[in-house]
């Protein structure tokens, strides 16, 4: 017994002589026993913190195998995230870019006001995105910012988190893109560390904004939809720098002066319901965001002229008259792509509204065999007369794959297409247009993929099909 | 044996948890002051400053104030006004032009004072371009002019750097850009989020330099190149420019209007 009390003293002499050396270091084997990873801010700190086995998930159009932990590399260490961004021209994936994902339950970020990390690269670039909150759920939480700077020394970047409340579930808890747009092409390595949540203290005068802030007039219809873009948030950071953050709607309180008129719901997507205006604002965290969508609806849409063309002679991809030769896809969502594409429920029936169009596509989900038919129909309605929309009409050839220069924008392999516009509008009436189906496709029109469908930026489209 | 051993753990423990203190507590002398002039700016919403105890300096000054500051100072309530809280608000406004009004308020001809604790509650307003003070001139100043008549910044911030504070002081032989300066940089806060105090205890051929009562700077007369001009009376002035040589031009992110709230200024004088 008495042997015994002597060994505890000497441990707990032990003990004492250790904290008092260790001093402030305590902290260290605190770390060592937290019981859980529920509120934990590290990501990759020297190791990745609590991320379970399954966490590196690339994007699907993205260079899969470029991410290892670099163990000759590192912030004040000796280990770090590295990521072999590709060349343009590596043949599987041109970017780098995948988020972290906690393979286990969520995190409650709610304490923190900032992802923080280290970053460097092999040559100095512009980082594309990097952020938080996309977790291939639903990316609810979704924030980045873009084009960070990175040099060829460590750099801390700071990404404030719009309103930490909402964040008390979150597995995307780190995602990039890096791409060699500012490169020439060439590739590069990044290398992060010190990856964390931070309660900074430092990020101050949030400034927010719907539709980047501008005051946007939508003269528009019953049924017509949209999608508030452009929220954006601007922090000033105690190293001095403003910084932008983009978000998802989730950050946002929105409201509709007139929900007679236009209903807004949390995704930020407005509904015109009846006649009248109504004005669209958000605040986060109670706090008014800049920028204001004023809705002016002028009642029913204006019916598209009905088809008369016999069912018989017509293969449709989109009209009310006649059942779909095949399904299709209207928003792809083509990397670089600003396009808004929504079916409207109009009091005339369905319509295809085109918001900020720069490209997309309506990708058919079987190919289409067009070999006995001549023209591919379309209507289309603007507001503005001197409006001109581009229409490629694409076969995809026997693989079935459609192949496209990413440079040009031109077909290649097997592919085939033939471009026309459609323009010489009157303001606020449907124009039919009927595209003879000759050219480079007159003679491989059986595998028809996709219509692509450039410039325009605001238009509706109906009735598109093709017929003898 | 068991009781001694006893008594050295818990004395080391105690050691080592005081060595995780962030900042030890200061040991500083003890001085004993008397309140001789203050004003809390209690009063309505939109109330002007008391003149029995501040005037204004107005419009734009020569240069800029002689830092090309890009603010006019005015009197208007919109530019200094009680808030109704019992805070003076002195708010820098960009109009629809582009054009900045603020306000700068002193006790020049009213008040001075020569050595003692003079000290004021602030919350600052930050934001690249906004350049919030309280500070002190020589009351010799139209005699003797600037710089020879000293002063002394007690507050300067460049709102660009939302954690930083300046206390400084000018004289004959370093002024501008060559004065005698040395910032506070706050961990974790920054000085926009709420009230700070600002403070200096200023003796014969010394002044010291406080936020919230944490001892960041002494400058006696030995430390400056030039004279010390400090062994006279000095007047307060409270104010917020608008760029300048010292924080430079403003940028489409400044927060406006920019607001300065001042709880209360006071001035002690040494028992």
């Amino acid at each position: 017994m008495k042997i015994l009390i002597k060994h505890s003293i000497n441990i707990s002499l032990l003990a004492a002589c250790l904290i008092v050396q260790s001093g402030c270091e305590r902290k260290k084997s605190d770390y060592a026993v937290l019981p859980s990873f529920g509120t934990t801010g590290e990501i990759f700190t020297d190791n990745f913190i609590g991320l379970g086995s399954n966490f590196y998930l690339p994007f699907a159009d993205a260079k899969p195998d470029v991410f290892s932990v670099d163990i000759n590399e590192g912030f004040e260490s000796n280990a770090s995230v590295r990521i072999d961004v590709p060349n343009e021209t590596d043949p599987s994936g041109s970017y780098a870019g995948a988020i972290f994902r906690v393979d286990g339950a969520g995190r409650n970020l709610s304490g923190y006001d900032a992802l923080t990390f280290y970053v460097k690269a092999s040559a100095g670039v512009k980082l594309g995105d990097v952020g938080f909150g996309i977790n291939y759920l639903g990316d609810k939480n979704k924030v980045s910012t873009q084009d960070v700077n990175v040099g060829t020394n460590w750099t801390k970047v700071i990404v404030p988190i719009p309103d930490p409340s909402i964040l008390t579930n979150e597995r995307g808890v780190f995602w990039f893109a890096a791409g060699t747009k500012g490169t020439g092409g060439s590739g590069y390595a990044l290398w992060f560390d010190e990856i964390k949540f931070e309660k900074l203290g430092t990020v101050g005068n949030p400034t927010s904004a719907i539709l980047s802030g501008q005051t946007i007039t939508s003269k528009t219809f019953i049924g017509s939809s949209t999608t508030l873009t452009g929220l954006n948030h601007i922090y000033n950071l105690a190293n001095g720098n403003d910084i932008v953050v983009n978000s998802s709607a989730a950050y946002y309180e929105f409201k509709s002066s007139n929900p007679a008129v236009a209903v807004v719901n949390d995704s930020g997507v407005v509904k015109v319901l009846t006649i009248g205006t109504s004005e669209i604002t958000a605040t986060v965290q109670g706090v008014t965001a800049k920028g204001k969508l004023i809705i002016e609806s002028k009642g029913n849409f204006p019916g598209a002229p009905v088809p008369t063309k016999p069912k018989s002679d017509v293969k449709s991809i989109f009209s009310d008259a006649y059942t779909n030769e095949t399904e299709s896809n209207f928003t792809p969502g083509f990397g670089g792509s600003t396009t808004l594409t929504e079916e409207l429920n109009t009091s005339s029936g369905k319509v295809l509204q085109y918001s900020n169009n720069n490209y997309t596509g309506i990708m058919f989900a079987n190919p289409l065999d067009a070999s006995g038919l001549g023209f591919l129909h379309i209507d289309a309605y603007v507001e503005n007369a001197a409006t001109t929309i581009g229409i490629q009409i694409r076969d995809i050839g026997g693989n079935k794959l459609i192949e496209t220069d990413v440079n040009t924008g031109n077909p290649i392999g097997d592919d085939k297409d033939i471009r026309s516009s459609l323009s010489a509008f009157q303001s606020g009436v449907w124009k039919s247009f009927d595209i003879p189906l000759n050219g480079a496709i007159l003679n491989q029109k059986n595998n028809l993929g996709a219509i692509i469908v450039t410039g325009g930026t605001l238009f509706y489209l109906d009735n598109i099909y093709f017929y003898k | 044996m068991n009781k001694t051993f006893k008594t050295i753990l818990f004395a080391t423990l105690i050691a080592s948890m005081s060595g995780c203190e962030i900042e030890p507590k200061q040991d500083l002398p003890k001085r004993s002051y008397e309140l001789v002039w203050s004003d809390e700016f209690e009063g309505d919403k939109g109330t002007a400053i008391n003149n029995a105890k501040w005037v204004y300096d107005l419009g734009t000054g020569q240069g800029g104030w002689g830092n090309n500051e890009q603010q006019s100072y005015t009197n208007k309530p919109e530019n200094v006004a009680l808030d109704g809280t019992g805070n003076l608000a002195i708010t820098a406004i960009k109009d629809g032009s582009g054009k900045f009004t603020s306000a700068r308020i002193k006790t020049d001809g009213i008040f001075s004072q020569q050595y003692g604790r003079i000290e004021a509650r602030i919350k600052t307003p930050t934001g690249s371009g906004i350049w919030p003070a309280f500070w002190m001139l020589g009351s010799n100043i139209s005699s003797v002019s600037w710089p020879q008549c000293g002063e002394i910044d007690i507050m300067e911030q460049n709102g660009k750097f939302s954690n930083i504070t300046y206390g400084t002081i000018h004289g004959p032989g370093y002024f501008g850009g060559n004065g005698n300066s040395t910032s506070y940089a706050m961990q974790n806060n920054r000085f926009d989020s709420d009230f700070n105090l600002y403070a200096v205890e200023w003796g014969e051929n010394y002044i010291e330099f406080f936020v919230n009562n944490y001892l960041y700077k002494r400058v006696t007369s030995s430390d400056v190149s030039g004279e010390w001009v400090f062994n006279q009376p000095f007047f307060i002035i409270l104010n917020v420019a608008v760029g300048g040589n010292f924080v430079g031009p403003t940028n489409p992110y400044t927060p406006f209007p920019g607001i300065m709230l001042v709880d209360y200024v006071k001035v002690y004088k040494e028992k």
